[in-house]
């Protein structure tokens, strides 16, 4: 029995080397799987390039997205009577290139959404699994208070957080965070527990494998796998709420440009200019719609069990 | 039997009410800086005798442990704290504008679902057609669009453009409204006032339908794929088998079941619907709760923000358990 | 002889799949009697639900009847409008299904689904307005009738309650009571003991066979296990890869089995008197999927020869009554085999 045990540990103690490489094969049999979801495909496609375009801002474009040519003042976009190419959608009151502030909201909104999905992915799966697996008092507690938290609707507990802070980037983080993590806590400590019961955890144990050991080498890999699917569906949720917050002027501050900001400075000009609130607008529908839709695709490719069809 | 169930549910959210007052009263004391001095910060030049008088008063000279204990009383008398900026109890002021939000919610709810019920039961019946490709698809879109920008979007275009539908506010003044519940709608058809109910009804339309889209979009997906599962299910054929028409099967014998999960759904989206609710109102200028609290975060009027968020935070936890009540009633396998 | 209530002529239904068209249910021909109890015994996925379903015209879509006839009392089923098919399921041709608690609504009250039967067909009489409430309590009545002919004890208690609170052989008595509540001349039962134990089973075929003989209802069962067919039925057809292999009295299929898949079931029995070692049926299930024309058993067939496959077998009387679709019994070889049964034998 012990033998069989010190057996299945070792055999998994190397499967790591295995895995990796197997996780390469694997990478190339998704990308397969990909292509023939076309959609999906394509809607990551343009997340990649809205990325593209956040991280090369400064190269693509001719203006400044901050300093502004007061004579280009409500200039229309370049299809539009009176528009011309130099500003392709239009300038903003201050006369700065409504394109070029888009690109550079890019930043912005890709950055926030980044952060805070990450850091509730990693503070709540690390909860999560700690919690699924010890049980216990830690398990009671930190679901107790995820319930509490749970009891607040997500943008009012943001725009209370903001309140209390003040605005800014990390300040707009942490609010954020501060209750995404509970979801992804959630996740993983229902995969741990069912993980748990499973046998090569046990092989593991009786093997003489520290606990830290087990969740990180073994269970982890997978339950990462639906936390990294709910990370994807989840990142456009993060996206909007930051862009509504800057909206009612608590997020991004300007001059910096935020795609909601921009949405809410156009208001007073809707008459006039309809194009300075418009556009920002559709690059987020647009940005979320294919983080959606990439997601939902994820989720059909690696666990169709998910699937609600 | 029920009953039981019903009380032991509502004993449940009595802690979890309780929990909610503790943080948000947390937040108010974490917040840097002194808070007589920010109360104070609009009231004008007050002396330092005042101050620590006011400081007794307020009892922050007392350790945090007493002073959670006089908030929590306070509220439970319903007593939220006094807004200094506005020079006003706290309560009142969100009692004045809750029956506007409340509107604006209700309606928001009733458009959801009267478009996502129809939508989520055609679609799962004809799945994959045409019809169900459409809706999912817009669905889709319903749940990635920005709250706010679909606002803006549907003002340019039924405001501005084609002057269907009015820009901001509750009711135009020269209908002579006479407020009674404060809910105009509701006090319109009291006083039978027929331009008063029109003006409202039409001050009421862009801002449900803002709000309620996203709802909408998530109802009718969840409902969908609930009826194609539930559609799928053995009692199905045997209803059809009993002789029963089409129409009776699926809105009877599959529609009840498939509302069950459904509902609890639901229920969550009353969070996205009061959240939404604060952008909806600052949107569209509706004087409601929403506006009041953007308009306190700006003044730093942390009593009122400290308040509104509390009631929020409440009706959203007794919204679930509304629903929760609800779910037992639909769901026979829940007894005790 | 008594009349002839149900004819299946020529009946074929298929599925069809993203890999093929399975054809589910391939030419049969089938007769039912006034209050004659025809069982279909067949292995799972052989078709025999499928016919079932068929003849209700509940089939599942993409699945669909192609060719055939559906002659039930002189009308052909597959000509009649929805809305005359209506009229017939459940109050002229009634039918119960396998696993019980998934087909009964977890949503409704047992009473209340029972109710409903007589409600869709108007068997408590015409009562509008006033005398609705009247009408409540006549269905409440006969529902509770129903349930006590069934055999649910105490059904006043059981009445409002649901589904889920009732063991699996009383939901599977409130099926049949669904079932009965219109009188049907036909009942159509799908594996209806198939998901109860063994003594549940013998009490619930009892019932059935009370039904029959009380009533004179008509049964269809529709069943993989040989033993029960041979102890409750009057008749036997033998279904396989969804073709009628063999067909005859119960006495005929039994003691006599002509087909070789009829033997190999019965030969795989496992006996109590003897000690021998089972002999199952070499071989699996064919594919259902685009079938080619022929024999489909010839793959598992100890008397195979090249002529099972390429071109249809009909058909072929191997007795009164008795048909079998072998290529051994048919012209020549029949006599031959008929000569010997007999003793003349050369």
């Amino acid at each position: 029995m012990e033998q069989a045990a010190q057996i299945t540990f070792q055999t998994w103690r190397y499967g790591w080397h295995i895995r990796l490489r197997l996780w390469g094969r694997n990478l190339r049999d998704f990308l397969a799987q990909l292509r023939r979801h076309p959609l999906p495909f394509l809607a990551g496609l343009i997340v990649i390039a809205y990325i593209l375009a956040a991280l090369l801002a400064p190269a693509i474009t001719a203006h400044s997205p901050i300093k502004g040519n007061l004579r280009a003042r409500f200039a229309p976009p370049a299809w539009e009577e009176g528009g011309s190419l130099t500003f392709p959608l239009g300038a903003d009151d201050q006369g700065r290139d409504l394109l070029t502030r888009i690109i550079f909201g890019a930043r912005v909104s890709l950055a926030v959404g980044l952060w805070s999905v990450g850091i509730s992915v990693v503070v709540g799966t690390a909860l999560g699994a700690l919690a699924g697996y010890y049980r216990g008092h830690l398990d009671r507690y930190l679901s107790r208070f995820a319930d509490l938290l749970m009891a607040f609707p997500f943008l009012i507990f943001a725009i209370g957080v903001m309140a209390f802070l003040g605005p800014g980037f990390t300040n707009l983080i942490l609010a954020l965070t501060f209750k995404g993590w509970v979801e992804f806590f959630r996740l993983a400590r229902g995969e741990m527990m069912a993980e748990k019961a499973k046998e090569y955890v046990e092989a593991a144990r009786v093997a003489g494998q520290h606990d830290l050991g087990i969740i990180v080498s073994e269970i982890l890999p997978n339950i990462t796998q639906s936390v990294f699917v709910l990370g994807t569906l989840r990142m456009g949720f993060f996206i909007v709420t930051e862009a509504s917050l800057s909206f009612l002027g608590l997020g991004i501050q300007p001059p910096t440009p935020a795609w909601g900001s921009m949405v809410a400075a156009g208001r007073d000009y809707l008459l006039t200019a309809w194009w300075v609130s418009t556009f920002p607008g559709v690059a987020i529908l647009l940005l979320v719609l294919a983080i959606n839709v990439f997601g939902e695709g994820l989720r059909d490719i690696l666990d169709p069990r998910l699937k609600i069809e | 039997m029920r009953f039981t169930k019903i009380i032991e549910r509502i004993l449940v959210t009595l802690p979890i009410m309780l929990g909610v007052g503790i943080i948000v009263f947390l937040f108010m004391r974490l917040t840097p800086g002194d808070p007589v001095d920010i109360m104070m910060g609009q009231g004008g030049a007050v002396s330092q005798g005042e101050m620590a008088q006011l400081r007794h008063e307020f009892h922050l000279d007392e350790p945090i442990w007493s002073q959670l204990g006089y908030f929590l009383a306070d509220l439970a008398h319903g007593d939220l704290g006094f807004s200094y900026v506005q020079k006003r109890p706290v309560t009142e002021l969100i009692a004045e504008r809750l029956p506007a939000t409340v509107e604006l919610a209700a309606g928001a709810l009733l458009f959801a679902l009267i478009v996502a019920v129809p939508i989520g039961i055609i679609s799962a019946v004809r799945q994959n057609t045409a019809v169900d490709r459409a809706s999912m698809a817009g669905a889709f879109v319903g749940i990635s669009m920005p709250v706010f920008w679909l606002g803006i979007v549907l003002i340019l275009l039924f405001s501005v453009r084609l002057h269907w539908l009015p820009v901001s506010g509750r009711v135009d003044y020269d209908v002579g409204l006479a407020e009674r519940t404060g809910f105009y709608v509701l006090d319109s058809l009291l006083a039978g006032n027929m331009p008063a109910l029109i003006s409202s009804l039409k001050h009421l339309a862009l801002p449900s339908i803002t709000l309620g889209l996203g709802v909408a979009a998530i109802v009718a997906r969840v409902l969908r794929s609930s009826m194609i599962e539930v559609l799928r299910a053995d009692y199905v054929t045997l209803a059809r088998a009993k002789g029963a028409s089409e129409p009776l099967v699926i809105l009877k014998h599959a529609l009840r079941n498939a509302l069950i999960p459904t509902i609890t759904v639901v229920g969550l989206q009353v969070g996205v619907l009061l959240g939404g609710n604060m952008i909806v109102e600052a949107v569209f200028s509706w004087p409601g709760l929403g506006r009041l609290v953007v308009n306190a975060i700006f003044a730093r009027d942390f009593p009122l923000i400290q308040g509104a968020v509390m009631v929020y935070a409440l009706t959203f936890v007794m919204a679930n358990l509304l629903v929760d009540i609800l779910y037992t009633y639909l769901n026979p396998k829940i007894t005790l | 002889m008594s009349d002839l209530l149900l004819r299946l002529q020529n009946l074929t239904t298929v599925f069809p799949t993203s890999r093929g068209t399975v054809t589910a249910v391939n030419d049969v021909n089938l007769t039912v009697r006034e209050g004659e109890i025809l069982g279909i015994v067949g292995e799972s996925g052989c078709g025999k639900s499928a016919t079932l379903l068929s003849i209700l015209r509940l089939v599942a879509r993409p699945g669909h009847i192609t060719t055939g006839e559906i002659i039930f009392r002189d009308r052909d089923l597959r000509a009649a409008s929805s809305a005359q098919m209506r009229t017939v399921r459940g109050k002229e041709i009634a039918m119960i299904f396998q696993d019980p608690l998934s087909t009964l609504n977890p949503a409704f009250p047992v009473g209340e689904q029972i109710g409903e039967s007589l409600r869709l067909h108007g068997m408590l009489g015409r009562g509008l307005g006033p005398f609705a409430w009247g009408r409540r309590g006549r269905e409440r009545r006969r529902v509770l009738e129903l349930m006590a002919e069934v055999g649910i004890p105490s059904p006043a208690h059981r009445y409002a309650a649901y589904p889920h609170q009732f063991s699996g052989g009383m939901q599977q008595r409130a099926l049949i009571a669904i079932g009965l509540a219109c009188e049907p001349r036909l009942l159509l039962a799908d594996e209806p003991t198939t998901a109860l134990d063994v003594t549940i089973q013998a009490q619930i075929l009892d019932l059935m066979r009370d039904i029959n003989r009380n009533r004179g209802t008509a049964i269809i069962l529709v069943t993989h296990d040989l033993g029960v067919a041979a102890e409750f039925c009057h008749t036997i057809a033998v279904m396989y890869a969804g073709r009628i292999v063999e067909r005859g009295t119960v006495d005929q299929v039994i003691c006599d089995p002509q087909h070789p898949y009829t033997q190999g079931l019965l030969a795989c029995r496992p006996r109590l008197d003897r000690h021998e070692p089972i002999r199952p049926i070499p071989g699996e299930v064919p594919d259902l999927i685009d079938m080619p024309p022929g024999c489909a058993f010839h793959t598992r067939c100890g008397f195979a020869r090249p002529e099972c496959l390429g071109a249809e077998i009909p058909m072929s009387m191997s007795g009164d009554a008795h048909y079998v679709r072998c290529i051994r019994h048919t012209g020549y070889e029949r006599h031959q085999a008929l000569a010997k049964r007999v003793g003349l034998t050369g």
